[in-house]
Formats: C-alpha cells, structure tokens, sequence
C-alpha cells in the first residue's frame, strides 16, 4: 500500500526524508525515477541519507511490481517528477496521498517560482493538472509536516501557468 | 638557493543554504591564511546537476596538485550526494561538517600527510554534552 507520493526533484535530503517518514508512518522509503535508477552512485548515496530505514531505488515499473509483490508493507514513494507521479496513477497505482514537495527549476526552461519551493513550466502544469484529476481535483503543496499546507492548484493559477 | 614550493590540498566546504559561507567567516578567526579554501552553497533555485557542475569548477581552481578536501554539511543531502560523482583518491570528502572539523582540517594540511582517521577522531571528541563533562545534572 502506498500511503504518499512525494514529488521532489531532491528526492532523500537530509532529515527531510525521515521527519517525512515518521509523519507518514511508513515502512519503506521507495525513490521511484527511470533515470535515478539506472544511477549506481545516487543508488548508493540515497539511502544514506536515511539510515535506518528501508531505502529503495526503483524505476517506475519496478515500483509497480514491488507494490504487487508487496501489497501489505506500507510506502513512502518519492517520485523526481511530476510526470514520474503521473505515469504511476495512469498505471493503476492507488495512493493516499500526493504531495508537491521541492521542484528545483531546471536550466534552460522556461519556468515561474509558484512559490519559494516549486518552479514549473506550462508543460508542468498540464502534467499537474493531470495529477490533480486522478485526485479528485485536488494537489496539496507541502514541503515539510511542520509547514502549512498549500493548494497547488491556486498557486500555478496565480503564477498564470 | 633553495626554492620552496609549499603545496597544499585545496578545501571546499559545501552546505544547504548559507552554512559553508558562515564557516568561511567563523574559521578566519581562527586561521589568517584561508589560501585554496572556498565554498558552495545549495539554494533553493538550485538542482542537484547544478550544483554539482558548480563543484567540479570549483574544485579545478581549488586543486593546485594534492588534492581537495570536501566538507559536506550533512550525510545523504544534496550536496553530499551530489559530492558522491566525484570523490576519488584525492578528493576525499568528509561529512557532518562543524567548525572543529575544519579547524582539524586546516591545522593538518599544513603537513605532508593529512591523516583523515585523526581529524574524524578530532571532529567526533567535539561532540559532546558539556554537563556531563562539568558533572552537572542534564
């Protein structure tokens, strides 16, 4: 059971990930990217920055099966991407919870700050806005348990994306 | 004549936020000399290939030949993973950065061998609790 999806591009940093993880409650951490997953360095880097818990890197298929495998334990899953969330609920995936955490603006694109954490492009909104369909309309923006919570949707409206 | 060419590994502190600029302020009242030591800060704009790109320019100028000692704020952020593409022999990077690291890593350099098990020893015997060192109660 996965009980949140988290999509920053910083995936595990520092204690984020374990106040995130004892908010959350969950047994296992899982970093879900194609990419991150084809990467020996970040899969061995990733799960330091979370000692003691079950830290895995997976590719999105793999996650998918991991979640059939293992259907009881329950999951932290922090996708890099907007779009690596989205290919998850097209896939059939079922969570409790999706959460805009950081989104670093990536070079070279033309992107707005919707807030001091979350740099989208238009093309990221649609991908958002996709998300948000499968969420019953709604996209929670939070980046820490101890940071009021935003709606998204209202700040990439604000931001004019 | 004898001409004495003092080489030197270069230092580079990396941290989330403005950590590693502070350390720069902290240590040089400590040590007048801050020669081939440098900083990096993560901000909040930045992603991680950024950030590394941004290391791997910083660490060319920091290199005069022996190397560079990174220092990571801590173990399994961004910038210590993104420090992970490129630690090899001689550039060596150590994490959970304080001042007393640096202040080990510093007074070390200045020999021929820096003995990276002594100032992890050194780093480690700074974090204390001081009332259990004066006996009073925590």
């Amino acid at each position: 059971m996965i009980k949140h999806i988290r999509i920053d591009n910083r995936l595990i940093h520092g204690q984020v990930a374990a106040a995130w993880k004892n908010n959350i409650g969950a047994e296992a951490i899982i970093v879900c990217n194609d990419d991150v997953a084809k990467d020996p360095i970040q899969k061995m880097v990733l799960p330091m920055a979370a000692q003691g818990s079950k830290v895995l890197v997976y590719s999105i298929d793999e996650l998918i099966e991991y979640d059939q495998k293992n259907p009881n334990e329950t999951k932290f899953v922090i996708c890099k991407f907007a779009s690596d969330c989205l290919q998850l609920l097209e896939k059939g995936i079922e969570v409790e919870e999706v959460n805009i955490g950081n989104q670093a603006p990536v070079l070279n694109t033309d992107y707005v700050m919707v807030n001091g954490f979350v740099a989208a492009t238009k093309e990221d909104a649609i991908t958002y806005r996709k998300i948000a369909e499968y969420r019953g309309g709604k996209l929670p923006c939070q980046v820490v348990p101890t940071r009021p919570v935003e709606d998204f949707l209202d700040l990439l409206e604000k931001a004019g994306l | 004549m004898v001409l004495w060419y003092r080489s030197m590994k270069g230092i580079l502190l990396i941290s989330h936020g403005e950590m590693a600029k502070g350390m720069i302020d902290s240590i040089s009242l400590f040590f007048g000399d801050l020669e081939q030591l440098d900083y990096l800060c993560l901000k909040k704009e930045n992603n991680p290939e950024q950030f590394k790109e941004q290391m791997i320019e910083k660490i060319s100028n920091l290199d005069s030949g022996d190397g560079v000692i990174i220092l990571a704020d801590i173990l399994g952020g961004t910038p210590c993973n993104q420090s992970a593409y490129l630690a090899k022999e001689n550039i060596t990077v150590l994490t959970g950065m304080n001042l007393g690291m640096l202040i080990s890593v510093m007074s070390s350099r200045q020999g021929k061998v820096i003995d990276i098990d002594m100032i992890l020893d050194d780093t480690k015997v700074g974090i204390n609790c001081l009332n259990d060192l004066l006996g009073v109660r925590r």
